[in-house]
């Protein structure tokens, strides 16, 4: 395989597996130090400079950890669907595997926001588990993650896997604004959102601690999904020529 | 009751159709299938056991006899053609 020249500006030129390789594995370290310095910051703010709540005490200290989490476990589904349907729609190879990467994590964060949830509504609404619409739509996401991960390592066939799990990933997108709205629609246990585009109803520093700690789990996701990405390239293209040449060449890191 | 079945039972059965185009020919493929739908299955159930809730309570239970029929009107234009893509998939 002759390596052609890098065009000036081309975005499409990290778009082959064998090019994304070595510029995630470039990425990968930047972002997990971003995600340890967010996160100290982050939690150094959540326990010793937040303010204590005026009605939930110190137990509302988990909001740092259960909403960013929450919010990570939607959006990372509508990335893992857009690129699952990216990679159905033009038979793209490395958008299937960026789908195929982003599952667990997905998942991880989604089990976080229920298990921290589930630990903040026992001092608050008195039960760990309640059958509310936004729980509910919540912990179906949880499933259809889990859907979506068994599905594709049910099917021998690379490619037929990404196509199916294509299919059950773009279904699913519809319970992600249920879940979104859920709290608005019916009538739920669980509060409405505290952080809207037009401002929000809580103390700076809780919002502050609150971003940064989102921020954090984004690296975080980021530098994840990356290194996840990158064994999936080497699983798959591991007969291709550039692969045997990296490894030859024992630049395979 | 009746018609809370008579809307929600197909709904069930076109959605158990696309679990079981994708997971055609595959071994444990009945197991995956329930894990597939399932999830989709439980605003269905909701609805229909609200229904027969309201309805045992005395209570207008119209609203979710729509949702069912929206439910099901969806599930009649999307389904087959998800179980078509699904099945060219799983014959490629």
């Amino acid at each position: 395989m002759t390596r052609t020249t890098a065009p000036r500006f081309n975005l499409y030129w990290f778009s082959s597996p064998q090019t994304f390789y070595p510029l995630a594995g470039k990425l990968v370290p930047w972002f997990a130090a971003l995600a340890v310095i967010l996160t100290l910051v982050g939690l150094y703010i959540a326990f010793l400079v937040a303010p204590t709540d005026a009605t939930q005490g110190e137990s509302y200290r988990i909001i740092f950890i259960h909403v960013p989490a929450a919010w990570m476990s939607m959006f990372l589904y509508v990335v893992m669907a857009f690129w699952a349907a990216v990679g159905l729609a033009f038979n793209t190879r490395l958008s299937s595997m960026m789908a195929t990467a982003i599952a667990p994590t997905g998942a991880l964060m989604t089990f976080l926001a229920l298990w921290t949830g589930a630990l903040w509504g026992r001092p608050t609404w008195g039960a760990y588990w309640v059958w509310d619409a936004r729980l509910t739509s919540e912990l179906i996401l949880l499933f259809l993650y889990l859907g979506f991960i068994a599905l594709q390592a049910a099917i021998d066939d690379p490619r037929r896997a990404d196509k199916a799990g294509a299919v059950l990933a773009i279904i699913g997108v519809i319970n992600v604004p249920i879940i979104y709205f859920s709290v608005k629609w019916w009538n739920t246990l669980h509060q409405g959102a505290s952080v809207s585009v037009k401002g929000s109803s809580m103390a700076t520093t809780m919002l502050v601690g609150m971003l940064i700690m989102a921020l954090a789990y984004w690296m975080y996701a980021i530098a994840a999904v990356l290194i996840r990405v990158r064994t999936i390239i080497l699983e798959r293209e591991r007969r291709a020529d550039w692969v045997r040449e990296l490894a030859a060449q024992g630049r395979l890191k | 009751m009746v018609v809370s079945l008579a809307l929600g039972t197909p709904v069930l059965s076109l959605i158990g159709a696309v679990g079981a185009a994708l997971t055609l020919g595959l071994r444990g493929g009945g197991v995956l299938t329930s894990l597939l739908v399932l999830p989709l299955y439980i605003p269905v159930l909701i609805f229909g056991s609200g229904a027969v809730g309201a309805a045992a309570t005395s209570v207008s239970y119209s609203a979710y006899l729509l949702l069912l029929g929206a439910f099901l009107l969806f599930a009649i234009v999307l389904t087959p053609w998800l179980v078509g893509i699904a099945l060219r998939i799983s014959v490629e």
